[in-house]
């Protein structure tokens, strides 16, 4: 029998990719372009474009991490030529200490956790990135890292900090909610 | 940050720790129920993050998906032919036709850089004369009254202080000259002559300097004719003092002198350390057809060069704002050799066409630029951290944040004071409304009640 050949390989690889990742890697483009859909289907296309041009053999091995960081750096690409790229850092300014009762404490909240999502989007860019990498695209730190360019230090420090101002924020909703 | 708040007990909550380090943090959390109740929380956090994470269904169009998955050979043609595309060579007509505009465009350029250059000078000739050169010396530093017979500010108004103190002030006070160098012999850097107030005077650096689209006098510009506003940071005054240096520096303060220092030579402007920075735009409590931003920059008290003064350009979109005005700018010092200081600018814009509300999507009516700010806290990616965006999400002010409407009431008291260029409707008590709905709950330094008191008594002594 004789050995596949590398486009039949490749082809494969997308295919497999394209049912695996294709509506995660639209919603997560989807994301970093501020919701343009059209252009994160582009972007997802072109993606894959560059699978069909990727050796399979070294691509197969990190095949989520790879799609992920390609396709974030197209949606960058993008955003650097409309000139929207920014980077709203409000950690320091938002931050305070915050001794009402946490939200997980409270037996009433669970309608509150479906605003988490909406309430996600008062975090900074790179919080929010970390946070859906992590919960909406299971990633594991290591993938983030890879993904994002980070190191593990600074991914771990970033989900640690998103997730304090995110439970503060969900104890805002619940103290106005009960209020 | 305690040992409750640190990365690794948010990695340990969300499985993230190796064998080892997650063994090791299992018995410290089993001797500390705050630890184990933060690591809880976390973990119902990520839980529920993760069970109602929006569903993912969108799908590639199906000519997109037919292009990948039934014609991956015409693909990789299309791609190889794309980019040699690319290196094509342009034709020589094409070189030709470009090399023919540029040179007009240049020559264009340059005529008409002349005219406005004479036409520029004939008019401001008067103004010319003040800067003609003059010696270094203090005493010489006064032109002659027959040079400059409209000089707008002379040198005698800035070489004694009592003068300086006790001269109205209308105008801002030119506090530097340089040397014009017209002979072609200056070629050799002059030396510059800086004339050194006290602080009460130092308003600015030389006006000539200054962009012509600065806004003074609180006046609204419309976009039309200008879309930038530009302000500068300067972090030595950022800096802690403490009350012994305080006092040093206090007994130390010279009357003014006159001070002839060479120009250092050109180097890269270093850069400026910022924490973060925010925009933000809620609508106008003293008039609903304009809009206010606050921009806030939070920055660390100690800078690699303090007394450089950094440019800060904020700019607006025509097609969101019609008009704007600078209201203030204040610069809060670190309350701590470790703490942050603060620089604070705000405006008041009338929005293009009909405001923007909370209903809306969210619009970038405006950035701002500052070219050497560089993050000190590592950013995720290729982020820019010399632009910020302005984005207005149609917040009324009712719904602003406690300190937002709390500095809203201060700027507007400071336009009351100034008496001018405001709506009617801003007056003492929209001001005590602004001040104390915001003092509510967060005034643990007592300057929110020492401000309604300060606006209580205006009003008063104004028979108000």
């Amino acid at each position: 029998m004789p050995a596949p050949s590398p486009s039949s390989e490749s082809d494969a690889l997308v295919r497999e990719a394209m049912g695996l990742y294709e509506s995660q890697l639209i919603a997560y483009a989807a994301n970093i372009l501020a919701g343009d859909i059209e252009r994160a289907r582009d972007v997802v296309q072109d993606t894959f474009l560059r699978l069909f041009q990727a050796d399979p053999t070294r691509v197969r091995e990190n095949l989520k991490a790879w799609l992920y960081t390609v396709c974030r750096n197209r949606a960058l690409d993008v955003l650097r030529k409309d000139h929207r790229l920014d980077l709203g850092d409000e950690d320091k300014i938002l931050s305070f200490t915050d001794h009402r009762p946490d939200p997980s404490q409270s037996s009433d909240t669970s309608e509150l956790y479906d605003r988490a999502w909406t309430l996600l989007e008062q975090l900074s860019k790179n919080q929010q990135e970390v946070i859906r990498l992590k919960f909406h695209h299971d990633c594991s730190y290591k993938d983030i890292a890879r993904i994002t360019g980070l190191s593990m230090g600074n991914v771990g420090f970033l989900m640690h900090v998103g997730l304090k101002k995110l439970r503060t924020l969900l104890t805002e909703e619940l103290s106005e909610h009960s209020n | 940050m305690n040992s409750n708040d640190h990365p690794d007990l948010t990695a340990f909550a969300l499985g993230e720790l190796d064998a080892e380090h997650s063994e090791a943090m299992a018995q410290w959390i089993a001797e500390n129920p705050s630890a184990r109740a933060e690591a809880d929380a976390t973990t119902t956090l990520g839980e529920r993050l993760r069970h109602t994470a929006p569903p993912a269904n969108l799908r590639l169009h199906p000519q997109q998906r037919a292009a990948l998955l039934n014609g991956p050979q015409r693909v990789r043609q299309l791609v190889a032919a794309a980019s040699q595309g690319s290196k094509r060579r342009p034709s020589t007509l094409r070189v030709i036709v470009t090399s023919i505009g540029r040179m007009a465009a240049a020559a264009a350029l340059i005529i008409g850089g002349f005219l406005a250059g004479t036409h520029f000078a004939n008019r401001n000739a008067p103004a010319i004369a003040s800067t003609k050169p003059a010696p270094p010396e203090a005493t010489k530093t006064k032109a002659p009254s027959s040079e400059a017979p409209v000089a707008p500010f002379r040198a005698k108004e800035i070489t004694s202080p009592a003068l300086a103190e006790a001269a109205p002030a209308p105008a801002p006070v030119v506090v530097a000259k340089s040397k014009p160098a017209p002979a072609p012999k200056a070629a050799t850097p002059a030396p510059v002559t800086v004339a050194f107030a006290p602080p009460s005077t130092l308003q600015e650096p030389a006006k000539s300097a200054m962009p012509k689209t600065r806004i003074l006098n609180h006046a609204f510009v419309s976009t039309s004719k200008a879309t930038l506003s530009h302000a500068t940071l300067l972090p030595a005054e950022t800096r802690f003092v403490s009350p012994k240096s305080e006092a040093l520096s206090a007994a130390a303060k010279l009357p003014a002198t006159v001070k002839t220092i060479e120009p250092a030579p050109r180097t890269k402007q270093p850069e400026l350390r910022i924490h973060s920075w925010k925009a933000e735009v809620a609508s106008c409590p003293w008039n609903e057809a304009h809009r206010l931003v606050r921009l806030t920059l939070q920055i660390p008290s100690e800078q690699e060069s303090p007394n450089t003064r950094y440019p800060l350009q904020v700019s607006f979109d025509p097609n969101y704002v019609r008009s704007f005005r600078q209201l203030s700018q204040r610069t809060i010092a670190a309350s701590a050799a470790d703490a942050p200081a603060f620089h604070i600018l705000w405006f008041e814009f009338q929005p293009n066409g009909q405001a923007i509300n909370a209903t809306r999507e969210a619009k970038m009516i405006g950035s701002v630029t500052i070219p050497n700010a560089l993050f000190t806290t590592p950013a995720a990616g290729p982020f820019d951290s010399t632009r910020l965006q302005i984005v207005d999400r149609g917040t009324a002010w009712t719904a602003a944040r406690e300190d937002f409407l709390f500095e809203t009431a201060v700027a507007g008291f400071g336009l009351l004071l100034k008496g001018e260029n405001h709506s009617p409707a801003l007056n003492h008590s929209l001001v005590l409304k602004l001040a104390q709905h915001a003092a509510i709950d967060d005034d643990r330094t007592g300057e929110r009640a020492k401000f309604i008191k300060l606006v209580e008594d205006a009003r008063q002594m104004a028979g108000l």
